[in-house]
């Protein structure tokens, strides 16, 4: 049973989700991944190699960082499907058991081509996932699909450029001391970096998650980006370039976070800021940076769909997540409220909470390197974070005048997913030694020495202390945020709708028909449009790219 | 420059790092990054 892999059991259970209604549907959702977390493989297990058209192959190569996080995606698959127990979308639960078996094989995978065909495996199930969501949902899918479509090119493209080049197809860091990186190692870094959603690569993120349902949304938190740290972490530890990208990120995640005021939004720019701290710890590469972003991935994991579970229980009670239509909600809806601060305390590391054990190790492992620009920019986000997802969201969501109307409870089933991640949050910041244990590396760190926990609650004091003088300043207001994703809004819709005129131009028949396909594509490309829209955040972007590459080069 | 340690300096970083990012937030805002929706998308 050692040899078992979780792919085997979750696949299956996703093509009967299918066809399973009722209760039988979501007890399945729920009971295939905790199966697969039960029968996890036994670190040092091997189901061989199988030669296969020419490549060896290796589906199942176990160690601890894989289990770990094949570990962290069952429990957030299981989670997904008891927040969407009362729900009736069996694609919905079929889509997550396929990306949760996509996310556990491409952790498995001891070879490219096993890698690549569960890598693309998740895009298609996340991809499936989004369009569930129905009609409002169709061109976020678009859009997810094509730049997915780019960052599956270039990882195929590296991958073939490295077979060309004869080296061997088994899984291994593409990163040897201090000698560049070859070509093929940049496109497979290109890949990866875009599902781990590093900007400018990450506006598919901000635009497809708050369009999923609410449980959909949970789903989504967990899988893509974290599967691409996972790759990250095996195939480019020490990378330098990922420590600026990642320092970069986690700013600019809080940033927007700060600036948002749709909850789901919102919480989707912090996926890309507490990705960054992963980022820079594989960039890092140290067995303590290492460790420190396998912790903080697994910790992350729960708390980010606590957090999305929150914000989707607004949508599911009051049916919106925006925080211009939402006030004064605590009485209506307290146990959410509680539930959802735990997950918000969880991300904002306060102490006994899982972030509050995991965050610090990748801090503490920049410093050790040396590394002294990257551990303040992820001090700083810590900062927007604690202010944007525990103090904001919550405040204008749940506090101040009664806007949103609560129109029906949340369900059972999403309370008790609540209540399980929450306890998991709260068990690993209690226990850290758990977490520790099943390290990559061993970790010697004592997240409750006093200077951390004072450190800690001066930190959270004194950002509480900003949040009040400036909360007049920081009220949710309708509007849209505009970021990378203008690039393929506007231009690119713009190349497209000449396409599609210039055919219909041609002639009639077929090409009128295909003139009519495209330009329907191009509406989906530039929904959400705006009038004018000068790119401002990618001018800030590379301003700051710039900004750090010139602090790496003064290193 | 790096994280701060001490009595007082995290304090300090929160309070001074949270307005920043404020700051830096609105100042994006001004520059036209948040803007009135045009269409409803969600």
């Amino acid at each position: 049973m050692s040899e078992l892999h979780p792919a085997f059991l979750l696949w299956p259970a996703a093509v009967l989700a299918v066809f399973l209604r009722g209760r039988a549907g979501a007890a399945l959702a729920v009971a295939a991944p905790l199966a697969a977390l039960a029968f996890l493989p036994q670190a040092g297990a091997s189901a061989g190699v199988w030669t296969m058209a020419g490549f060896s192959l290796e589906p199942l190569r176990v160690d601890a960082l894989a289990r770990l996080f094949a570990a962290a995606f069952c429990l957030a698959a299981a989670l997904g499907g008891l927040y969407a127990f009362s729900e009736e979308s069996p694609l919905e639960r079929a889509a997550g058991l396929a990306m949760a078996g996509a996310a556990a094989g491409v952790c498995f995978a001891g070879d490219w081509v096993t890698l690549f065909f569960c890598w693309e495996a998740l895009t298609m199930a996340s991809l499936a996932l989004i369009w569930a969501a129905g009609p409002r949902a169709r061109g976020a899918g678009l859009r997810y699909l094509l730049v997915h479509a780019a960052g599956g090119g270039a990882l195929l493209s590296g991958l073939l450029l490295l077979r060309a080049a004869g080296a061997p197809m088994a899984l291994s860091s593409l990163v040897s001391g201090g000698a560049p990186m070859s070509p093929a190692a940049w496109l497979i870094l290109g890949g990866v970096a875009l599902n781990a959603a590093v900007p400018p690569l990450h506006a598919w993120l901000t635009d497809a998650y708050p369009r999923c349902s609410p449980a959909g949304s949970v789903l989504q938190s967990a899988f893509t980006t974290k599967a691409a740290v996972y790759v990250l972490l095996r195939v480019f530890p020490g990378a330098d370039v990922l420590v600026v990208l990642g320092s970069v990120m986690a700013v600019y995640g809080v940033i927007y976070a700060v600036m948002e005021s749709d909850a789901r939004r919102l919480l989707s720019y912090h996926i890309i800021s507490q990705v960054g701290y992963m980022v820079a710890g594989a960039g890092l590469g140290t067995e303590l940076a290492v460790s420190g972003a396998s912790a903080h991935a697994f910790s992350h994991i729960l708390y980010k769909a606590l957090l999305f579970m929150g914000a989707g229980a607004l949508v599911h009670c009051a049916g919106t997540a925006h925080l211009a239509e939402l006030g004064g909600l605590y009485g209506r809806l307290r146990p959410v409220f509680w539930l959802y601060m735990a997950g918000a305390l969880a991300i904002s590391g306060a102490p006994g909470f899982n972030g509050f054990i995991s965050k610090p190790l990748i801090g503490l492992a920049a410093e050790q390197a040396g590394w002294n620009f990257a551990a303040t920019m992820l001090h700083l986000a810590s900062a927007g974070t604690f202010l944007s997802v525990a103090l904001k969201l919550p405040y204008l969501a749940f506090f101040g005048a009664e806007r949103g109307k609560v129109l029906r409870q949340p369900s059972a089933g999403m309370l008790l997913a609540m209540g399980a991640a929450a306890v998991l949050c709260v068990a690993t910041g209690l226990y850290p030694a758990w977490l520790y244990a099943r390290l990559p590396f061993p970790v010697d760190y004592h997240p409750f020495a006093f200077s951390h926990v004072r450190g800690t609650l001066e930190l959270l004091a004194g950002i509480g202390l900003a949040f009040w003088l400036l909360r007049r300043g920081m009220k949710g207001e309708k509007g849209l945020t505009l970021d990378f994703d203008w690039f393929y809004r506007v231009p690119l819709a713009a190349v497209v709708t000449a396409a599609a005129g210039a055919l219909q131009a041609a002639g009639a028949g077929a090409s009128a028909a295909a003139a009519k396909t495209i330009a329907g594509g191009a509406a989906l490309l530039r929904e959400r449009r705006p009038e004018a829209f000068p790119p401002v955040g990618g001018s800030l972007m590379w301003l700051a790219a710039a900004f750090a590459l010139a602090v790496l080069l003064a290193r | 420059m790096s994280a701060p340690h001490g009595v007082g300096a995290e304090f300090l970083f929160g309070l001074i790092g949270a307005g920043l990012l404020v700051l830096l937030a609105k100042l994006l805002k001004a520059l036209g990054l948040r803007v009135a929706e045009k269409e409803e998308d969600a």
